[in-house]
């Protein structure tokens, strides 16, 4: 299943994964109006959504001081 | 042979050699228009239900050309007959893609990411589940006190859900607003996503020139000194998803 593989990633890999999942399989061109993205993508991206906001969470409680600004890596 | 479509490019943009796609196959350009390719690889057969890794490997062929140039990314999962098949797909809509090309020229996507404050959290949890309050049950009357206590508890309820999510629309606006004035001079486009009830967080993209960048991180770093309050996340550069949009999606 989508996001099997995602406990094994740290709260910077999952925060670029996180954002990544909602860029790829959100936005971008649709040319056959006949995507075939199947259910499990469709878990997929709700599993990225639900990863990115847990690892915000995890941010917020870690010794990150407030006002810093984490870059994702190019 | 079925082929996966990656990005949209301008002709001549070509991948490296050893590039590979989905299934390990070889990226290869596609020349749709004049004016207009495609990377593509071959799906000899079902990649199967979508996975993490599937969703890396598009993004890093679609990294790959944007190390070139700038593409029109497509959104992930979609394959075509054959060659000839995404030709005719495209055919009646190559100026738009082209148009849409010609705008991303030169440009990246960028990403904030605003945490919105805690007006998510008193959201009612399960509104709709378990009843409509602690008088209801099954053998309450119509019309007893019960099941009046019931409805009005049931429109607080509602009432309080409006309210949040007014309130956390008022909430992106004031912040997408913020932003804006920040990166004015950097953003060639702004795309904000929708805010849902619940939202823990909004995402503003912005298409920005490449040698911008840097300028433009120092200018979103410069929204939260001083205050505590406001949590930013900045992402990119992306190719720019946000904005490949077309008419008729």
């Amino acid at each position: 299943m989508a996001g099997d593989d995602l406990d094994l990633v740290s709260d910077d890999e999952r925060l670029v994964l996180g954002e990544m999942l909602n860029h790829v399989l959100d936005k971008g061109v649709v040319i056959s109006g006949d995507v075939t993205i199947s259910v499990a993508g469709i878990d997929l991206v709700r599993a990225g959504l639900t990863l990115y906001l847990t690892s915000v969470e995890t941010l917020e409680r870690s010794s990150s001081p407030r006002g810093d600004i984490p870059v994702l890596p190019d | 042979m079925a082929i996966y479509l990656y990005c949209l490019t301008e002709p001549g943009c070509e991948p490296l050699a050893e590039l590979r796609g989905i299934a390990g196959e070889r990226v290869r350009a596609l020349g749709v228009t004049g004016r207009l390719g495609a990377w593509v690889s071959d799906l000899p057969e079902d990649p199967g239900p979508a996975s993490t890794e599937l969703v890396r490997v598009h993004d890093r062929v679609v990294r790959a050309a944007l190390a070139l140039e700038t593409p029109l990314p497509a959104r992930f999962g979609q394959s075509f007959e054959s060659d000839a098949a995404l030709e005719r797909a495209l055919q009646g809509r190559t100026d738009l893609l082209e148009r849409s090309l010609d705008r991303v020229r030169g440009s990246v996507e960028m990403t904030v990411r605003i945490l919105l404050a805690e007006a998510g959290d008193a959201l009612p949890g399960r509104p709709f589940e378990g009843g409509v309050g602690m008088g209801a049950s099954v053998e309450s009357r119509a019309g007893s006190p019960a099941i009046e206590g019931a409805g009005r508890a049931y429109m607080a309820r509602l009432r309080e859900r409006q309210r949040v999510s007014a309130e956390l629309q008022r909430q992106a606006e004031f912040l997408q607003a913020r932003v804006a004035r920040a990166v004015d001079g950097f953003a060639r486009g702004e795309v904000c996503s929708p805010v849902m009830p619940g939202a823990q967080s909004i995402a503003i993209s912005h298409l920005v020139a490449r040698e911008a960048v840097r300028e433009y991180r120092l200018a979103v770093a410069s929204l939260s000194k001083g205050e505590a309050a406001l949590r930013l996340m900045v992402s990119g550069p992306w190719a720019p998803y946000s904005f490949a949009q077309i008419a008729g999606e």
